[in-house]
């Protein structure tokens, strides 16, 4: 191998990858032409690169349980995570209270940005709701285990161990869903969730100029508690130029329409806008999932999986349940102006 | 039975049964193409699950003109090459700098072996054991040529995923070539 060949081997990879100039091609090629080590060599080099290029050709199965831990994963992570159009929703109300907000900021100008004393809403904390949830009269149907039937379906969850409220991480004002440890199917304390029943969340904004703004305030908040709805205060700016209260009121379906009455006559409606959103398909959907891991906890011997499952069904079990307390449920969020 | 595109529009709207379906229809075909570029049934499985996760993430990115597959494919070869940029500091021993010894500066590289029976062997033989041959390459090697050969990036494309030099990837593709072929003699000796 003389001094050219040492030279000539470091480009055959690059050659043979189309990778070096016209210059070096034609060098390469006029070497190969006359030098039979050389050919040999880059023969080599094709040979082995063509079987390089086969290896996709074998197909390995993925393994048996591959699809099933997978969408463990997935709705794990979807469990995490809000669900995207459910997030939106609550995005666009973010943006009607930023956008009020920055109305607010616009509305002051080049005055000198000064809060003053801010005026504090009496009932600061809201009501929690420790009422356990229970199956409803009118949802007392026979258990119809495929969510598509044209009949009423119903799927009633089995029983779901839940852990002592140190081990999951729950908060004692979590709503309890399901009681420790019911050991048949159609366990009375199993929640029933109806699936052909209308799901729908519904917020009201309502925008308000009055006169005295913490006179208003009270007595918006009296209006709740008349109608037992939970108030939350979203923040208030007082100053010199007018004061801005913003109070959400959760109240139940049957109530709302008196509640949102009551709270026009506090004084002149500047807008009224109403959001509603169908959260009947992810209700469905997360049903499904739920009959998935029902199904693969029934089948699974492993403790720990069965363990790890469990926990699964309860989460589902607890979004289902906030969606379905949420569907009973009205919002308004008031925004008072002076 | 529901069409691709169907599923991938119902997964789009987050519905996990859908996307489900999907999974069955590619899983062993992006399995395979994990395995090779793992080398491992463990690593192949972690690879896979994680290019389901991010196609699941990304959905609504996907363009409907595109083919789900190779979209797929892409996934997995840059989850893998994240993979590798992760832990490519443990393996890494400069090999593309040359070693200073007694002797002077040599190369780290053996020197390229002399006969070949490569020739010789039967090409179905030589397909068999060429990517077993691969997985025994240092993992530096065993990149840039699954790079090029399988996938058929060329070298700035290669350069750029790993985020090395032009020159690297020429002396890693022509170093590890070199390292393939010994390796394969090495086994069709055994």
């Amino acid at each position: 191998m003389g001094m050219d060949c040492t030279r000539i081997e470091e480009l055959l990879s690059p050659y043979l990858d189309g990778e070096l100039t016209s210059a070096e091609i034609e060098m390469v090629g006029s070497h190969l032409s006359a030098c039979p080590v050389c050919r040999r060599d880059y023969e080599g080099l094709l040979l082995l690169s063509a079987a390089c290029k086969q290896i996709p050709e074998v197909t390995v199965p993925a393994p048996p349980d591959f699809k099933n831990s997978l969408m463990l994963r997935l709705s794990e992570e979807k469990n995490l995570t809000p669900v995207k159009h459910q997030r939106r929703f609550k995005q666009s109300w973010k943006q009607v209270v930023a956008g009020a907000a920055a109305a607010l900021v616009l509305f002051l100008g080049a005055v000198s940005f000064n809060p003053g004393p801010t005026v504090l809403i009496a009932d600061k904390s809201p009501t929690v709701n420790t009422e356990q949830t229970s199956p409803a009269s009118d949802m007392n149907i026979p258990t119809v285990n495929s969510p598509s039937g044209d009949t009423t379906p119903v799927v009633q969850p089995p029983s779901t161990q839940v852990g002592s409220p140190a081990a999951d991480g729950k908060t004692a004002s979590d709503p309890v869903v399901v009681e420790p440890a019911p050991t048949t199917l159609n366990s009375p304390s199993s929640p029933v969730f109806l699936l052909n029943k209308e799901r729908t969340i519904k917020t009201t904004l309502l925008k308000i100029k009055v006169s005295d703004s913490a006179g208003a305030t009270e007595k918006a908040l009296k209006i709740a508690a008349d109608n037992q709805a939970q108030t939350q205060n979203l923040g208030q700016q007082v100053n010199k130029n007018g004061s801005y209260t913003t109070i959400k009121i959760t109240v139940a379906k049957a109530s709302a329409g008196t509640l949102i009455s009551k709270l026009e006559d506090l004084g002149t409606i500047i807008t009224q806008e109403v959001n509603t959103k169908d959260i009947g398909t992810r209700f469905a959907e997360a049903l499904s999932h739920y009959e998935v891991l029902v199904n693969q906890q029934a089948s699974v011997q492993d403790a720990e999986q069965k363990d790890q499952l469990n926990k699964e069904i309860q989460t589902v079990v607890n979004e289902l349940t906030t969606w379905e307390q949420n569907a009973e449920q009205e919002t308004v969020v008031l925004w008072l102006e002076k | 039975m529901r069409s691709v595109k169907e599923l991938i529009d119902k997964a789009r709207q987050d519905d996990l049964s859908a996307f489900g379906e999907l999974v069955l229809i590619y899983q062993d075909r992006v399995y395979s193409h994990c395995h090779y570029l793992a080398g491992n049934p463990d690593d192949a499985e972690d690879l896979a699950q994680e290019v389901f996760v991010q196609a699941f993430k990304g959905i609504r990115s996907f363009r409907n003109d595109a083919d789900f597959g190779t979209w797929l494919h892409r996934i997995a070869v840059n989850q893998w090459i994240n993979f590798y940029r992760r832990n490519r500091k443990v393996v890494t021993l400069s090999l593309d700098e040359p070693m200073t010894t007694a002797d002077g500066e040599v190369n780290r590289e053996l020197a390229a072996t002399e006969e070949s029976p490569l020739e010789k062997v039967e090409r179905g033989e030589l397909n068999a054991l060429v990517g077993t041959a691969l997985n025994h390459l240092l993992p530096e090697f065993r990149t840039v040529l699954l790079l090029r050969e399988v996938e058929g990036y060329n070298y700035d494309e290669i350069a750029a995923m790993l985020g090395c030099s032009l020159g690297t990837v020429k002396s890693r593709i022509n170093r590890g070539r070199k390292a393939l072929k010994k390796e394969l003699e090495n086994q069709l000796k055994a």
